[in-house]
């Protein structure tokens, strides 16, 4: 079941598979579209989706706004005891990941059936 | 017989083979056989051609065939320098080395393809025996 | 950094009897371009025996060339798995020339055209505008392509004009395809050894087959019959003879052969280094004066000039094995083999259509790597034309052949190969459509009206303008669209931002201008505390983004203007 919401800049698709929530965020991730991102996967995990899955696949880039609403993700995420699993990335955004210092503190993998797998365990 | 003279040039060797076509299609000659006897006038022919007239000018090489007693024959006449196509290996090096330089290799095929060749030198002309005997 | 699927990279030292194997691999995918110096030998009115004895000497030749360019030399050689081979580039001119003033002919343009190379070897790396990497790749494209086309040829039995001269077309065309089912089948599903010697499989299995369909035709049969097992060649001895009617033919030549250096070399670079992003011109350069030398030494040995052979970059690929020493292996094997005049005499027989197999084999990782080389840059309205209509024009010559043969007898020595005119064209309209191109653009964004996308498909443009490599162009990006919006958050931004970006082969610059405060860049890192709970945190971690993601940054300020510069190493 996918829905999207979403202005300029960028889109969010949204779907589920297994009990897991999966989001797909396409375009832009900055300072103007932050707010937006952050606001609806905050929405989500209030909401009860504490099994959350984000789908880079589609972001063109993130930036430091971007970096700022996934660490609040993550610790909301935390509070609620739930996992949140980052995939998909392109060479591009890992590396921003990387000189970040990010790469370690999210769970990141490749495909999303990997992702789905990852966050249904604790 | 058939006989037929060509120039000091390479271009002329074509129509050697042409004649032998003819002769050995007249003759009824196996096919190996005249493969056999092509390959060897086309190196002494080469070897003619290009070391017999060192002044480069035009010379005439005159070819002769014939079937005597089932063997065929070719007879190889120019009046070039002493130029005798198929040199015994000689005892010293250096000699060896410049018997190389004078196409080696066609010699050799020469020698296994043919039953008998020989070499005489008459005056100013020299001339080369082929024979190979035709399986009858 | 070896990629993956290599089983034994450049530096690799292999076990003797792997070198061993593959050395005679690489030797016998050779044994089709030998019928370019037999080709040129039966113009020049080359006996059998004479064919045989300078078949040994091309040996001689391929041997020299071939060690040359393994060696890491500082002056020569490339330093990579890259055998030499008798060119198609030479073989009009040298037709030519033995019509002309027969061996000596030969003997003197071809030692001429070994020296232009050498020459022409020294000034690619000023040239380097006008022969950009595309270019190369295209090289090889047609390489492929002409390979594939002559593989076709060779199987089917056709003469140059595409007339059928085979005799017993269903037999050879049959012996073809079992050929190339046994190379390309042992090369797709295979693993280990079977896929390394998938070529001398399927030559030797083609051969095997064709010897018992009585596929070998009389006259090789006799010379492989008469043929010494061991015996020294003999050299010719004369002295070089010259022609200035023949300089320009031997020249384009030498061009070709340098840019297929060029290409052939840029694709072992490619395949050994995973990290590849550009040609490593002094590798390049060292690598077409081992050519250079390899064909005055042909020369000297009286056969045909030498370019690298680029199926044995598709073969050692094939293989997985890329190992230098190889190259020395492969050089001393053929020096070796040309002491045996029987095995000149064996190559000299191989069947057509088991040639042709080997050679479509080989030619199929040549193409794919020459598009691999053209398409690694954005390419632009510019680009798109010169590699379109390169190519067009270079194929159109296999195909209309009877055209460009009739074309007038000067044009003759540019419109020789598919090669050379696509070549040609690609450097005549690359010089053209340089005309126009700035380095340097500016452009104003303003934050609160433009948006970001703005940034992207700009910088996109500019990048395929300027063919720059993509990974750069998306770091740039992200770079500049997050420091517009770090500028306009934190710098009390008044009116739009300048944003100046210039480029050239190695280096693009971005500079950032504004009204406003100065930018602070960061070298440490600010916590994850600090990000998620302060506005500054936010601040910080845009100016750590900018320093890691860019080569160098420097934020300086220039009369009532505050700069950013960011440069990238491309």
């Amino acid at each position: 079941m996918e829905s999207a919401a979403g202005g300029k800049g960028l889109e969010l698709v949204e779907s589920q598979s297994d009990g897991v929530a999966i989001v797909e965020p396409r375009g832009r991730i900055d300072s103007m579209t932050a707010g937006l991102f952050g606001a609806r996967v905050a929405e989500l995990i209030r909401s009860g989706s504490h099994h959350l899955v984000i789908d880079f696949a589609e972001v063109l880039y993130i930036t430091s706004a971007g970096f700022r609403s996934l660490l609040i993700a993550g610790r909301l995420i935390d509070e609620f005891k739930g996992k949140l699993v980052l995939c998909r990335m392109s060479t591009e955004i890992r590396r921003l990941f990387e000189i970040g210092g990010f790469s370690d503190l999210f769970e990141i993998c490749a495909t999303r059936d990997d992702g789905v797998r990852k966050a249904s365990w604790p | 017989m058939v006989e037929i003279t060509i120039l000091n040039r390479r271009s002329e060797l074509g129509r050697v083979v042409t004649l032998l076509e003819r002769f050995g299609a007249e003759h009824h000659l196996a096919p190996q056989l005249v493969i056999d006897m092509q390959i060897a006038l086309d190196e002494v022919l080469s070897n003619v051609t290009q070391y017999a007239h060192p002044d480069n000018a035009e010379h005439s090489i005159h070819v002769r065939l014939r079937m005597i007693d089932g063997v065929l024959e070719a007879q190889i006449e120019d009046d070039g320098v002493l130029f005798n196509p198929l040199l015994a290996p000689l005892p010293d090096l250096r000699a060896r080395l410049r018997d190389r330089h004078v196409g080696g290799l066609g010699i050799e095929f020469v020698r296994k393809l043919m039953d008998d060749v020989t070499y005489e030198r008459t005056g100013e002309r020299n001339r080369l025996v082929l024979r190979l005997r035709s399986e009858s | 950094m070896n990629p993956a699927n290599l089983l034994y990279g450049v530096s690799d030292r292999p076990p003797a009897s792997v070198c061993l194997m593959n050395a005679a691999q690489h030797v016998m995918i050779l044994a089709p371009t030998l019928v370019y110096p037999i080709v040129i030998l039966r113009a020049g009115g080359a006996s059998d025996a004479a064919v045989v004895n300078g078949v040994s000497l091309s040996f001689v030749a391929l041997g020299i060339g071939t060690s040359l360019q393994s060696l890491r030399h500082r002056h020569i050689g490339s330093g990579y798995l890259l055998t030499a081979t008798p060119t198609a580039a030479y073989l009009p001119a040298g037709i030519a020339a033995v019509t002309l003033g027969g061996s000596a002919m030969l003997f003197g343009m071809t030692l001429l055209a070994g020296l232009f190379e050498i020459m022409l070897a020294q000034v690619i790396r000023r040239m380097r505008a006008f022969f950009p990497t595309e270019i190369s790749g295209l090289c090889v494209l047609l390489i492929g392509t002409l390979l594939g086309v002559l593989g076709i040829r060779l199987l089917l039995g056709l003469d140059g004009s595409g007339v059928v001269r085979s005799t017993a077309l269903g037999r050879d065309f049959a012996l073809g395809v079992f050929a190339l089912a046994v190379m390309v089948g042992l090369n797709v599903w295979a693993v280990g050894r079977w896929r390394m010697y998938c070529a001398i499989i399927g030559m030797s299995a083609g051969y095997l087959a064709a010897a018992a369909l009585g596929a070998v035709d009389a006259h090789s049969r006799t010379t492989l019959r008469l043929a010494p097992i061991m015996d020294l060649p003999s050299s010719p001895n004369s002295l070089p003879s010259f022609s200035i009617d023949l300089v320009l033919p031997f020249m384009v030549g030498a061009l070709a052969c340098c840019l297929r250096g060029m290409g052939d070399i840029t694709n072992c670079q490619k395949v050994n280094d995973r990290d590849w992003v550009r040609p490593d011109l002094t590798s390049i350069r060292n690598g077409i004066v081992a050519d250079g030398v390899s064909t005055i030494a042909a020369s000297f040995l009286g056969t045909l000039g030498s370019s690298t052979y680029s199926s044995s970059v598709g073969m050692s690929t094939a293989a997985g094995v890329t190992a230098r020493v190889i190259g020395f292996w492969t050089g001393g094997l053929l020096v070796v083999l040309s002491l045996f005049p029987v095995v000149a005499a064996l190559m000299v027989s191989i069947p057509n259509p088991v040639m042709g197999a080997a050679i479509l084999f080989t030619g199929c990782f040549v193409m794919i790597n020459g598009l691999q080389i053209i398409t690694y840059r954005l390419l632009d309205a510019r680009r798109t034309f010169i590699v379109g209509l390169a190519l067009t024009l270079g194929l159109s010559r296999d195909i209309f052949p009877t055209f460009y043969g009739g074309l007038p007898h000067a044009i003759q020595p540019f419109v020789g190969s598919s090669l050379i005119i696509g070549l040609l064209t690609a450097l005549a309209l690359n010089a053209v459509f340089r005309i126009g191109v700035r380095s340097r653009v500016t452009f104003m964004f303003d934050p609160g009206v433009d948006s970001p996308d703005v940034i992207r498909s700009f910088l996109e443009q500019q990048g395929a303008k300027w063919a720059a490599r993509r990974d750069v162009i998306e770091r740039a990006i992200f770079g500049t669209a997050q420091a517009a919006e770090s500028i306009a958050e934190n710098s009390r931004l008044e009116g739009p931002i300048q944003i100046e970006v210039s480029f050239d082969e190695f280096n693009l610059d971005l500079k950032l201008s504004y009204r406003g405060d100065e930018f602070l860049i960061e070298d440490h890192r600010p916590t994850n505390e600090e990000i998620r709970d302060s506005d500054d945190g936010i601040r910080r971690l845009a100016g750590f983004l900018i320093q890691r993601n860019a080569d160098r940054v420097r934020s300086s300020r220039r009369g009532d203007k505050a700069v950013l510069e960011c440069h990238y190493q491309h």
